[in-house]
């Protein structure tokens, strides 16, 4: 494939927006324990091992590495995630190309990521890392279609392997994917790739084993086990808990013109991205069955043989299906969903070329427009609402200063870091990253820990967090609850007294900012 | 455009289903004020009173005239104007097919319009009401222009201006949308087509012709008993000033209650399955509405780009899909005015649905090889599903509701039980009138004739002030035995704006009994009566 203008574009769209989302300063508290669980790594402690994570071990050990590049903070693994979101932009442009999108069109599947799912939640987090490296596995996997190579299918297989190293779901739904469309592509082309699958496999072993022998080689890859693949299912998203959110059922908030959108413009941009959004991924998924059902019929009437770009469509559309099914497991809200929709733009990008070279008549000149028009809309209202974003909260946005500067400037860790002395220690709850992060480390296992009426962490691993403290006995114990309303929540949070400690300052803290406050508590001994 | 064959067994199966869907509609309980105002005025009609000058109504006179007409012979009666209605519904799906058909679309597929029309809108408000008498005048206007633009036969074009002239009287709005949408159609056949000016005009005389045969005795009629002026100030002038006022109750904007309706948490879809059939339903809708219309702008211009560039003019199957794109956008822009809520847009939204069918249809046609064989199935499907998905709703609003939905025999019996009209039955006397508000149309149809100009009394954002004050001046002069006070809010807040001047004097509280629309209006009734009546003790 030559370049392309559109290819400079992409690239001078992309960069300046990657790097305003690593300045952003916007906070989560996901990207708080995600980051700090890699300054963790850096201080030398052990991943499932000394301290609890649910998702695989990759999205700490990348934000440890740029911490270690970059100093501790957001900025560094923000950075990082950035130039592989870039580059998962890339890959998702040279992949639509290849499935016959014109180059101007597949600009807007590219860049749907950036513009239209990153702003749902801006910061450093697993979702992003999965999305960049799942798009390039899915280059490279087309690749290995196109040309039947054992190497590209190795390499498929590594850079799914590495998807998995961010996050669980998307890692096995790209690998089931790539397996499936291998067999598929066996079967229609009627040409057996004996090579091919021991390359997949060999490809995702690599990177996995590499993981899974260095967990070993700290006595963490049991934990990891059961913290990996055993507790998400049995406590991620339980029955009236906090991420009990079903497939779309928080669209009613994005939809309201009364929440933030009383600019009718905007309020209607906002919903025509909405509903693209869930009708390209449901869509897609619907498509895709219909399609793939279709082939597997013509393959059984009419014999093997594909059509130019069918294989690598296949994939397309086995790993829309396959995120669709995990976007309405799991905590199902329009920004997990967003994060989900990536294969179904790129799909829908597709099918519009499709559909585009078939309305051919001089009548339907513009009409033939349509169905891009929506994959663009679909872009371009998420642009629309990113500038809205950025215009609601330009100090957020547009300060282009490290978010660093501005979180590690927070009054509650900075009153941490200017009464602590070398060896202290603090324990903070629901989330405890960002102040580990800026201000104190963490003693204890448990860097998130939820009332279990939330059911998220259940009642033993919250009297396991309780009693850590009463054992660690760290010098600061920080309460920073999510609501504004602390006495309503303190029940929930305070299951025993605090013996020991004493209520030492109430401030603001990096997470939420005014009008939250965290409660610093010290040690009642401490000097 | 060649006429599409019948297809008996499509069509049978259709009136079928729907017969047998709308049957149960006959009996329903389902309350709905707004059905008894445009009954009680047919009442008022029967009654020698002259619609406009006597008393007030924004839509034209057609619906209370059929219901006039209707009652002369059968008595005031619910149940037949529903069942008027229910033939209209089934007239007006059936010629949807045929303008699908028209357009192109297979015998099946043709159905889905009506099952829609059915199934998916008239569910929104399944009550007796100019919107839906209005389906068959419109469709069969559509369909006899796309005919016309093939055959040039003089009874096409008589008929289409008919059904134009029949849906002006029904309904403003909807008629100046045909007539334009028409028109426009022969100004687009003049400018694209064969640029024969002269076979367009002979056509729109013909149009013209069709609309007056039953516009002008109507307005003969009007003119003979000095209502024109008053018709043309509440049905042209009224609804423009007053109908959609800002902060007014109808000042609802297209899309803004959307949310309300895809919410798991707002109403009573508390169930996830029913909770997808309602957002899929409201989403696809306002797609259907606003997808047809922008597909249709497009497929204009593309026709227009390819004359100027090939000189190629369109066929009359173009025309035909030209009739259709235009009702189907003016239609769109009738939606996102006034009161734009997801009730009014599904109102607007069958011109939208034929089109989309054909367009499905069309698309199924170009979408050839065996691996595209369920894919191209999908469009016609998506629309099945919003029949589907809105039968489903359906259900589970008769489900929710056997009270109003599952009762046998005449709704009419039922009414006449309700306490409010049993009081006043039992205690009026010849000759006595009353005053209803905010909505009386149900007193008025049931129990007592109206003394006030307005059947419908809504002095906030709706009725100006110098309305209000007529409202009360007929009171003071007609002085009606009753006055009804049926409120739709708290009382205690909303009494000054019904009565600003505190309850008149000469009148005393006669009863308080239960709302007769709807267990939803906790506040009872409060009846008040003339005093010099020699009324009794208030009764609680």
């Amino acid at each position: 494939m030559t370049r392309h203008p559109a290819e400079a574009l992409l690239l001078a769209l992309a960069l300046p927006l990657a790097l305003l989302y690593a300045l952003v300063g916007q906070t989560s508290g996901d990207e708080g324990t995600l980051v700090h669980d890699g300054l963790r790594l850096l201080r030398g402690e052990v991943i499932y091992r000394d301290f609890f994570q649910f998702i695989p071990p990759g999205t700490a050990w990348l934000a440890g590495l740029a911490q270690a590049a970059c100093g501790p903070g957001v900025l560094g693994p923000r950075l990082a995630q950035e130039l592989l979101l870039v580059g998962g932009a890339w890959a998702l442009w040279r992949l639509a190309r290849g499935l016959g999108v014109g180059p101007w069109l597949a600009l807007a599947p590219a860049l749907a990521p950036l513009v239209a799912m990153h702003r749902f939640l801006p910061v450093y987090n697993h979702h992003w890392l999965a999305l960049a490296t799942g798009a390039m596995a899915l280059l490279v996997g087309a690749h290995a279609l196109a040309t039947a190579r054992p190497g590209a299918w190795a390499g498929a297989g590594a850079l799914a392997g590495l998807t998995l190293l961010w996050l669980q779901s998307d890692g096995v739904v790209l690998l089931v994917a790539l397996g499936c469309a291998l067999a598929l592509d066996a079967w229609v082309a009627g040409r057996p790739n004996a090579r091919a699958a021991p390359a997949l496999a060999l490809g995702a072993l690599a990177v996995q084993g590499l993981a899974a022998a260095m967990l070993a080689a700290s006595g963490a890859l049991g934990p990891m086990l059961h913290a990996v693949w055993v507790w998400p299912f049995s406590r991620y998203r339980t029955p009236g808990g906090v991420n009990d959110i079903a497939f779309a059922t928080d669209l009613h908030a994005n939809l309201s013109p009364y929440v933030d959108f009383v600019n009718m413009p905007f309020f209607y941009a906002k919903v025509a991205h909405m509903g693209l959004l869930y009708a390209f991924m449901v869509g897609a998924a619907v498509v895709g069955c219909a399609w793939l059902a279709g082939l597997v019929v013509r393959r059984a009437r009419s014999g093997p043989g594909w059509r130019p770009g069918e294989a690598p469509a296949a994939l397309v559309a086995l790993v829309a299906i396959g995120l669709l099914l995990v976007a309405t497991r799991g905590r199902a809200d329009v920004m997990h969903a967003a994060a989900y929709a990536w294969p179904a733009g790129l799909l829908a990008s597709v099918a519009a070329s499709a559909l585009a070279r078939r309305l051919d008549q001089p009548a339907l000149a513009l009409l033939r427009w349509a169905p891009a028009s929506l994959v663009v809309g679909w872009v371009a209202t998420g642009a629309l609402l990113l500038a809205h974003d950025a215009r609601r909260d330009p100090a957020a946005w547009l300060s282009l200063r490290s978010p660093d500067a501005v979180l590690g400037q927070a009054p509650a860790v900075r009153w941490l870091r200017d009464r602590a002395r070398p060896g202290d220690r603090l324990a903070a709850w629901p989330f405890a990253g960002y102040f580990g992060l800026y201000g104190l480390p963490v003693a204890g296992r448990w860097n998130l820990m939820l009332p279990p009426e939330d059911g998220y962490t259940s009642a033993a691993e919250y009297a396991d967090f309780w009693a850590g403290i009463q054992r660690d006995r760290p010098r600061f114990v920080v309460w920073a609850p999510v609501g504004a309303d602390r006495e309503a929540a303190r029940p929930l949070y305070f299951r025993a007294p605090l013996t020991g400690y004493r209520l030492a300052a109430v401030a603001t803290h990096p997470l939420y900012g005014a009008p939250r406050y965290a409660e610093i508590y010290e040690r009642e001994d401490a000097p | 455009m060649t006429a599409p064959p019948r297809h008996p067994a499509s069509e049978l199966a259709l009136l079928a289903v729907l017969v047998l869907v709308l049957v149960p509609t006959l009996t329903t309980l389902q309350p709905n004020p707004d059905a008894f105002t445009y009954l009680s005025h047919g009442l008022r009609l029967l009654a020698g009173e002259v619609i406009y000058r006597d008393f007030f109504e924004f839509t034209p006179p057609g619906a209370p005239l059929l219901a006039a007409a209707l009652f002369a012979v059968t008595g005031p009666s619910l149940l037949a104007a529903r069942v008027v209605q229910v033939l209209a519904l089934l007239l007006g799906a059936w010629l949807l097919g045929r303008l699908t058909r028209a357009l192109g679309a297979g015998p099946w597929a043709a159905t889905l319009p009506g099952l829609v029309l059915v199934l998916a809108l008239y569910r929104f408000q399944p009550h007796w009401s100019y919107h839906w008498l209005v389906v068959p005048t419109v469709a069969g206007a559509a369909l006899a222009a796309c005919r016309g633009f093939a055959t040039d036969a003089r009874r096409d074009w008589l008929l289409a201006g008919l059904g134009v002239g029949l849906s002006g009287l029904l309904l403003q709005a909807d008629g100046v949308v045909l007539a334009a949408a028409l028109a426009g159609a022969l100004v687009a056949d003049v400018l694209v087509g064969r640029f024969d000016l002269a076979a367009n005009a002979r056509r729109l005389g013909l149009l013209l012709a069709g609309a007056l045969a039953p516009i002008a005795p109507v307005l003969a009629w009007l003119g003979w008993h000095g209502a024109l002026a008053a018709a043309w100030q509440d049905v042209w002038v009224w609804p423009f000033t007053h109908y959609a006022t800002p902060g007014g109750p109808n000042d609802i904007r297209f899309l803004t209650d959307l949310w309300g309706f895809v919410s798991p948490y707002g109403g009573r879809w508390v169930n996830l399955p029913f909770f997808y059939a309602q957002a899929y339903h409201g989403l696809a809708l306002y797609a259907l509405v606003v997808g047809t219309a922008l597909g249709a702008l497009a497929w204009a211009l593309g026709v227009v780009s390819r004359l100027l560039r090939d000189g190629r003019t369109w066929s009359p199957d173009e025309a035909a899909w030209g009739v259709c794109g235009l009702l189907a956008v003016g239609f769109a822009l009738l939606a996102a005015r006034g009161r734009a809520d997801l009730v009014h847009v599904a109102l607007y939204a069958f011109p939208a649905v034929v089109l989309a069918t054909a367009a499905a249809s069309a698309l199924a046609r170009r979408l050839t090889g065996p691996e595209l064989s369920l894919v191209r199935a999908l469009p016609l499907a998506a629309i099945a599903l919003f029949a589907l998905t809105g039968a489903a709703m359906w259900a589970q609003e008769v489900r929710s509701r056997p009270d109003w939905w599952l009762q046998p025999g005449s709704p009419d019996a039922h009414w006449r039980q309700a306490p409010l009209v049993r009081w006043l039955a039992g205690r009026a006397r010849p000759g006595d009138r009353v005053a209803a508000f905010p909505n009386g149309g149900f007193v008025y149809f049931y129990a007592l004739p109206p003394a006030v100009p307005h059947t419908l009394f809504l002095p906030t954002g709706y009725l100006t002030k110098d309305e209000a004050r007529a409202y009360w001046a007929a009171i003071r002069s007609n002085r009606p035995r009753f006055l009804v006070f049926v409120p739709h809010d708290d009382p205690a807040r909303t009494r000054q704006a019904y009565f600003p001047a505190g309850v008149p004097a000469g009148w005393r509280l006669a009863a308080r009994l239960a709302a007769p629309l709807g267990e939803r209006m906790p506040w009872p009734t409060e009846i008040y009566e003339r005093a010099d009546t020699g009324a009794g003790a208030p009764v609680r």
